[in-house]
């Protein structure tokens, strides 16, 4: 009865599930750096230096003055990715439509840690490119990944929103497979039916236009989403911060 | 942004809806309401509060309560009052004569309007003005700083009033200029705070200094009190990104200088003063001067925007019919102020100023703003994305995996069969490693270097996990983790494994060498390039090494190539217990197989029990008995377990092994 089996992270979990669902709609795995260009992580998503728009993320900076002494800078100042957005603009620069990818990675946010904030976390970006993409296909992606991510027939709902670099904008709701839109007294979706899980849209044209593709021609959508909070729904995990504290009183539950 | 119902009710004729619908209406199809709270106001009277969470993009027309007034009228379909006749001042009675006013740089401010008033009584403010500002949590000061106050809260513009015989100066003719700060200049603003100025910031100036940090903050000197008699009342419109910049580096953000960053339209100016003058005149008594100073040479056309049903329906997945995009155009047009005409298949819609996110923003790319595509959202949102199908698109092959990722679940399935745990450390060290790179605003003093290595925090954790042994019910710890490292050259992916040393004899290093051997098996490649982590000459089994080299030289996986099942995954988590654990052995003369103890325990023990595990077994083989040996981990969720409760529970389980006629050894 010595538990001599290995364990699985959970995140690593929820992502490879992830991975397998997109991977059966066609999306591939993409990956890039965690120590991003500027220019990538907000300039080419239509984040201008100056503009209100870069309050959405509290970012982390490098400090790159005893590289740059010794001629190992990079190119320009580098932050630590706030989001897996920039691999849209870096992948889109290299490869032609029509194309699905997804990015799993770990991203950065300089902010106050707590129970729901920690400063690095998992993010799933999507991103698919083609002459035609709809809403209504985003719509119809996001509801076969709840459907199979939360093992019950779910349904998404969108809201208005607004992320510099999708255009319409939208807040993704998922129907709540805890208590599958019966529980008033609900302590995930407080009885609304309801869970906010993610952000998406349509690209804003201006991201294509960026990599040099023709927004008359092509049309895509993109979505991010918090691996911890998929993961802290779906397993009842009450503290972000025990994913990254290699704590194995919670990875050995998996 | 706090938003009052009463107040955004004086706009319509008709009564609003319920808050509660309200909220859902401008969630569903606006910005979210995060809240509503029903407050009594100081006259008593009761009012509900919303919670408004502005995005970005509509903080230039929706930071206010005549801005939310005309988007719920469209989502509503609920024309507006017509606004009240134009404000008319005092006949004869001229800003000219008292003022003149010139832009320095009109890149930096767009716009200038100023407005004398006199006889001016600054007064407590009525009952319904200090209702109104307390409402969206503002304290009310004086009539006439309240106005102020309102207006911008009502209709968006910040606006400010001077108190007139505080300008140097001619007791009757001041010269006022809207120019940049000079270096070595400073100023008290109303916050008491001295500012020094420089060439960056704006000013409005009297012949001799600064009046105020135009945009963001009013100055002491030329500050309303209880005697001023004379005002010039003033209304402007600067360069967001220099409002921006000026408040981050004076580290004040105030709710002018949030609204001009945000763009606020410069058209908005006019509205600004006009309401502004009718309420001073009403509130104050004060006499109006016919005509306004304004200086507004950045004029513009409104800005026309096209889309097509057709194009609609390419972007939303969604059959939209004709009429219903026209009757959407149509309340934009009689709720907010919007034109629109079919000419052919084409929509042609021309754009009120203060939509700011839909004109062209010359800091960015020609198609980031004043595009089709905010046309289309407007449409879209209006129509409702619950009217959305979920289509799925057309079927395409499974693609070939990034051969980072596939090798990388590989090895996972690969350490997990061999009893590993994967863990995700954090990225941030208070170490500085040599070649480490420094963040340039750590979030605490010991997270200020990206980690060079994944060693140094798989050791950390395998120190503290030796403790927790018993509670997680191994007899070694075996840990590992795949990530990114960091140094001055670039980042590259790491892999590393960490295996306990359990003393006597055991050579946990050469344990891990092992790994490594039979990694290279599993691969089928030869010589994997790896670190021996030796700090503080420790005995644990840690190796690292740079998974991407490794990848390199193993062949690219195919379309279509499967990766390794990862099983089922558990949904049982249970929280872990900040409380201390109690361990009891216990052995066992019995018959019969052990799992019959296994259960027996496991009843008596009950839900303290948090693990039980087998460490001994001793064959009688004379008496044919044998005697099995078990470990019991107590722990409790919410308190640390007395001696007394542990008793209890191990004596219980003696009478059950005497019950069975099995005896304790």
């Amino acid at each position: 009865m010595i538990d001599n089996r290995g364990h699985k992270h959970p995140l690593t979990r929820i992502i490879r599930e992830m991975v397998d669902i997109f991977g059966d709609l066609g999306f591939s795995v993409v990956d890039g750096p965690e120590r991003e260009l500027e220019k990538y992580n907000f300039d080419m998503l239509n984040i201008p230096a100056d503009h209100p728009a870069r309050d959405m993320w509290d970012t982390f900076w490098v400090h790159d003055k005893e590289a740059k002494a010794k001629g190992r800078s990079y190119p320009e100042r580098t932050v630590l990715r706030t989001h897996t957005s920039p691999v849209q603009a870096r992948y889109m620069e290299e490869h032609k439509p029509p194309l699905r990818i997804i990015v799993p990675g770990k991203v950065y946010r300089y902010e106050a840690t707590d129970a729901t904030h920690e400063a690095q976390f998992y993010q799933l970006e999507g991103l698919m490119v083609d002459r035609h993409v709809t809403l209504a296909n985003l719509k119809g992606v996001l509801t076969t990944l709840f459907t199979r991510l939360f093992k019950t027939a779910s349904e998404v709902r969108f809201r208005p929103s607004y992320f510099p670099f999708t255009e319409p904008s939208v807040e993704v709701d998922v129907t709540c497979f805890i208590c599958k839109r019966n529980g008033a007294e609900c302590r995930v979706c407080k009885g609304t039916g309801w869970i906010e899980i993610m952000g998406a849209g349509a690209v804003q044209p201006s991201v294509l236009h960026r990599v040099g593709l023709s927004p008359d021609e092509w049309k895509g959508f993109a979505l991010g989403m918090g691996i911890e909070r998929v993961a802290m729904l779906r397993f009842g995990v009450d503290d972000v911060r025990l994913f990254h504290q290699g704590d194995l009183r919670l990875v050995n539950q998996f | 942004m706090l938003i009052s119902i009463s107040w955004l009710q004086e706009y319509f004729k008709d009564s609003l809806p319920k808050a509660e619908e309200i909220a859902r209406v401008l969630t569903m199809h606006s910005n979210e309401v995060e809240g509503i709270e029903e407050i009594t106001l100081p006259s008593g009277a009761k009012d509900m509060v919303l919670d408004f969470k502005v995005l970005p993009n509509r903080a230039a027309d929706l930071l206010c309560h005549y801005g939310l007034a005309k988007e719920l009228g469209v989502l509503l379909d609920r024309p507006l009052k017509p606004r009240p006749v134009a404000f008319a001042g005092v006949e004869g009675l001229y800003t000219k004569d008292k003022l003149t006013l010139a832009i320095e740089d009109e890149a930096l401010c767009l716009r200038a309007a100023k407005r004398y008033a006199e006889d001016v009584n600054v007064l407590p403010s009525p009952a319904w003005l200090i209702d109104r500002l307390a409402a969206v949590g503002q304290r009310s000061i004086n009539n006439v700083v309240d106005i102020s106050n309102y207006v911008m809260l009502s209709y968006g513009q910040p606006c400010h009033t001077f108190d007139y015989d505080k300008l140097a100066g001619d007791s009757n003719m001041k010269e006022v200029t809207v120019r940049t700060g000079k270096r070595g200049e400073r100023i008290i603003a109303l916050d008491d705070v001295e500012y020094a100025l420089d060439d960056s910031v704006i000013v409005i100036a009297d012949a001799e200094k600064p009046l105020d940090i135009a945009g963001i903050k009013g100055g002491k000197s030329s500050m309303i009190d209880e005697g001023t008699k004379r005002v010039m009342l003033s209304c402007c419109s600067f360069s967001p990104a220099s409002i921006r910049k000026t408040a981050q580096k004076l580290n004040l953000r105030t709710d002018a200088s949030k609204r001009f960053e945000n763009n606020i339209a410069r058209e908005q100016v006019a509205l600004g003063m006009e309401e502004l003058s009718r309420l001073m005149a009403r509130l104050t008594g004060a006499r109006i001067a016919e005509d306004v100073i304004d200086i507004f040479k950045n004029k513009r056309e409104r800005h026309v925007l096209t889309t097509t049903r057709e194009r609609i329906i390419d972007v939303i997945g969604c059959d939209v019919s004709a009429s219903e995009i026209g009757n959407i155009l149509e309340r934009f047009s009689v709720c907010a102020g919007w034109e629109w005409k079919l000419e052919r298949d084409t929509y042609v819609v021309v754009v009120p100023y203060e939509r700011s996110d839909m004109y062209p923003d010359l800091l960015r790319d020609e198609y980031a703003s004043g595009v089709e595509q905010d046309l289309i959202e407007e449409i879209a949102r209006v129509y409702g994305y619950e009217n959305i199908p979920a289509v799925l698109p057309i079927e395409v092959e499974r693609p070939p995996v990034l051969p980072t990722y596939y090798r990388s679940e590989q090895l996972r399935h690969f350490f997990i069969e061999r009893g590993f745990s994967e863990l995700l450390t954090y990225s941030f060290v208070d170490k500085r490693a040599s070649g480490a790179v420094r963040v340039e605003n750590p979030i605490a003093s010991d997270k200020k270097y990206l980690r060079t290595a994944l060693a140094p925090a798989l050791l950390e954790r395998l120190l503290a996990s030796r403790s927790q042994k018993d509670v997680l019910g191994i007899d070694q710890v075996k840990v590992f983790e795949i990530g990114h490292v960091f140094d001055e050259e670039g980042e590259r992916i790491h892999l590393a494994l960490a295996i306990e040393d359990l003393g006597h004899d055991h050579d946990a290093k050469e344990d891990a060498k092992q790994v490594i051997r039979d990694m290279e098996n599993m691969l089928n490649i030869k010589n994997i390039k790896y670190d021996l982590y030796t700090a503080g000459g420790i005995k644990h089994g840690i190796v690292e090494t740079d998974l991407e080299s490794l990848v390199a030289l193993l062949p690219t996986p195919v379309a279509g190539e499967p990766l390794p099942e990862q099983g089922i995954v558990s949904t049982a988590y249970e929280p872990i217990s900040p409380y201390p654990h109690t361990i009891r052995d216990i052995a066992v003369w019995m018959d019969g197989s052990r799992e019959a103890l296994a259960e027996l325990l496991r009843d008596k023990a009950g839900s303290l029990l948090v693990a039980l595990t087998h460490f001994d077994t001793y064959e009688d083989k004379v008496g044919g008995r044998s005697s099995h040996a078990f470990r019991l981990v107590f722990q409790s969720k919410d308190r640390t377990l007395t001696n007394d409760e542990i008793v209890g529970i191990m004596k219980e389980i003696d009478e059950a092994v005497k019950a069975k006629g099995w005896t304790v050894r």
